[in-house]
């Protein structure tokens, strides 16, 4: 069983003597499930970094809305990853997604445009 | 044992029964790339089936963590595990799928739940499991993991997780059916819906330990076992508010994170689909390719299926999708004009879509996606219900409202 222990502060601060207890099988926060190992060139924080920004620009999202996902910590997820590796790594996700930044587009549309809809969809 | 045709596995197999007459298939699509597991389905599906005595640790609809455990737990490491056990070294596909609706996915060598069980006492390769390991279906998710002098915390994840949404397969040759010594359990011919009637059944569990899945549940208040039951009511359009439509489950109707679209497909008396490429779920599933069935190895061919998570390792989502998971991400994160906007129409609608069309718009944006650069157009997606009514109409780019950051809700 994996070293771990559960201890409470009954009734007051951490001052008051703490009782340790043994972890029991039914205690639901023990890990109890399998581990899979990641293969070493398997960059988690690039993939998950790109499923965001691409999920949401497929949809629509300029890309200063996406930036903002990173910036607001209450977005845990994509927070983390600016926080773990810096805004320079973020930007370069969202360089590789919408091209470089453009000075001064801070509304993203310098990508967007109004072509007509001449080129039809391919459902067979 | 009779010998059925599984689409899924591209092969004839051993079965208990032979194929019947069929109409139409209950499936649905999962899109794990976009879950959150919020558990919202599996909550609207507890409040409405599973709230009574003896029904505690019953969850007809859970979300689980992969790879950290399961509902109930390790459900399948361990099928998986005595799979290899029973059939050393033969596990394998071969060859690389056909543009085929018999055999997309190309052909599976190994011996399935069924199979492996020949020569044995039992129907079907399974286990029943223990009482503990119903408990704590959200093991591994997103809990404190520590009391300390500061209060709880709340784990930060930067491992490769991502969750799985679990509800019943109602599979095309359900194990739980094959196991049944009471032929208690039942497939309907008009919508492929698996339910077990409650007269006869007499609680053996032999379902709970042949579900692959581990879907059916045994009750003991009742001393019977129970299952999902597809919200048959609503599939039937006998809802008060569907106008005689099929209306989509309960889970599928309150996914907040519009992963889930649930369909009737037209099936052939082998089970195989009837080519309709305007039915949203057999365009995803037959014609992209991109989403696809939960561990098809094992046999039953299940009808739940699923967009994998693009960022979790393919070695693992090889073992638990079959081979098609390369090729089913490379569309997903390059998508077509066509599916780009079908994923839009996730959750438009609570009627069960039953045919879908396009309709062109403008350029929205240029974007580099899956090292490609691509235009994204802002097309307008229309489901249509079972009387090929209008009843969903929905574009590509989604209205963004930004709120005040002067408001705080909470």
């Amino acid at each position: 069983m994996a070293e771990f222990h559960v201890t409470f502060h009954p009734g007051g601060p951490a001052a008051a003597a703490p009782s340790a207890k043994e972890l029991e099988a039914e205690d639901p926060y023990e890990l109890v499930g399998l581990t899979f190992e990641v293969p070493p060139d398997h960059d988690v924080d690039l993939l998950m970094a790109r499923t965001f920004v691409e999920e949401y620009a497929l949809m629509g999202y300029s890309r200063p809305a996406l930036r903002k996902l990173f910036e607001t910590p209450f977005y845990a997820g994509t927070h983390d990853i600016l926080v773990r590796r810096g805004p320079a790594y973020v930007d370069s996700v969202l360089d590789e997604v919408f091209g470089a930044e453009v000075p001064g587009d801070e509304a993203g549309e310098a990508s967007a445009g109004a072509a007509p809809a001449d080129e039809g969809t391919s459902r067979g | 044992m009779a010998k059925v045709y599984n689409w899924q596995l591209g092969r004839e197999m051993e079965y208990p029964y032979a194929g019947g007459d069929r109409e139409r298939q209950f499936a649905a699509v999962f899109n794990i790339n976009r879950c959150i597991a919020c558990q919202t389905c599996t909550m609207a599906c507890k409040s409405t089936w599973t709230h009574y005595p003896g029904q505690e640790l019953m969850f007809w609809n859970n979300v689980e963590t992969k790879p950290y455990g399961g509902y109930p737990r390790s459900w399948d490491a361990k099928l998986l595990e005595m799979q290899e056990t029973l059939d050393p070294g033969g596990q394998n596909w071969a060859g690389t799928g056909q543009a085929d609706v018999r055999s997309p996915y190309g052909r599976f060598d190994g011996k399935t739940i069924f199979e492996t069980a020949n020569g044995t006492s039992e129907r079907v390769t399974g286990y029943l499991p223990d009482d503990d390991e119903w408990k704590a279906p959200n093991n591994g998710e997103d809990h404190g993991t520590k009391m300390g002098p500061d209060g709880a915390k709340l784990p930060v994840h930067q491992g490769w997780f991502f969750y799985l949404q679990r509800i019943c397969n109602h599979c095309s040759y359900p194990a739980c059916l094959a196991a049944c010594p009471r032929n208690a359990i039942y497939k309907r011919k008009e919508d492929g819906i698996v339910l077990i009637d409650q007269e006869r059944c007499r609680g053996y569990r032999k379902c709970v330990a042949a579900c692959p899945y581990k879907k059916s549940m045994y009750r003991p208040t009742t001393r019977t076992s129970e299952k999902c039951i597809a919200c048959y009511p609503r599939i039937e359009g006998q809802d008060p508010i569907s106008d005689g439509v099929p209306m989509e489950t309960r889970c599928m109707a309150s996914c907040i994170g519009k992963i889930r679209m649930q369909g009737l497909v037209q099936v052939e008396a082998d089970a195989t689909w009837t080519h309709d490429p305007r039915n949203p779920i057999y365009y995803m599933v037959h014609v992209e390719k991109v989403a696809l069935p939960l561990y098809p190895q094992f046999g039953t061919q299940p009808n739940i299926y699923y967009i994998p998570p693009r960022w979790a390792p393919r070695e693992y989502l090889r073992q638990m999708f079959g081979p098609g998971v390369d090729a089913a991400i490379e569309k997903y994160a390059n998508p077509s004009r066509e599916l780009l906007a079908l994923l839009q129409l996730f959750r438009a609608t609570r009627e069960v879509i039953f045919a879908f069309d396009v309709i062109p718009g403008p350029v929205a944006q240029t974007l580099n996606v899956g090292g490609r650069s691509r235009t994204i157009y802002d097309d307008t997606v229309v489901g249509y219900d079972a009387k090929g009514r209008e009843v969903a109409r929905v574009k590509v780019v989604e209205p963004v409202v930004t709120r005040p950051g002067s408001i705080n809700s909470i």
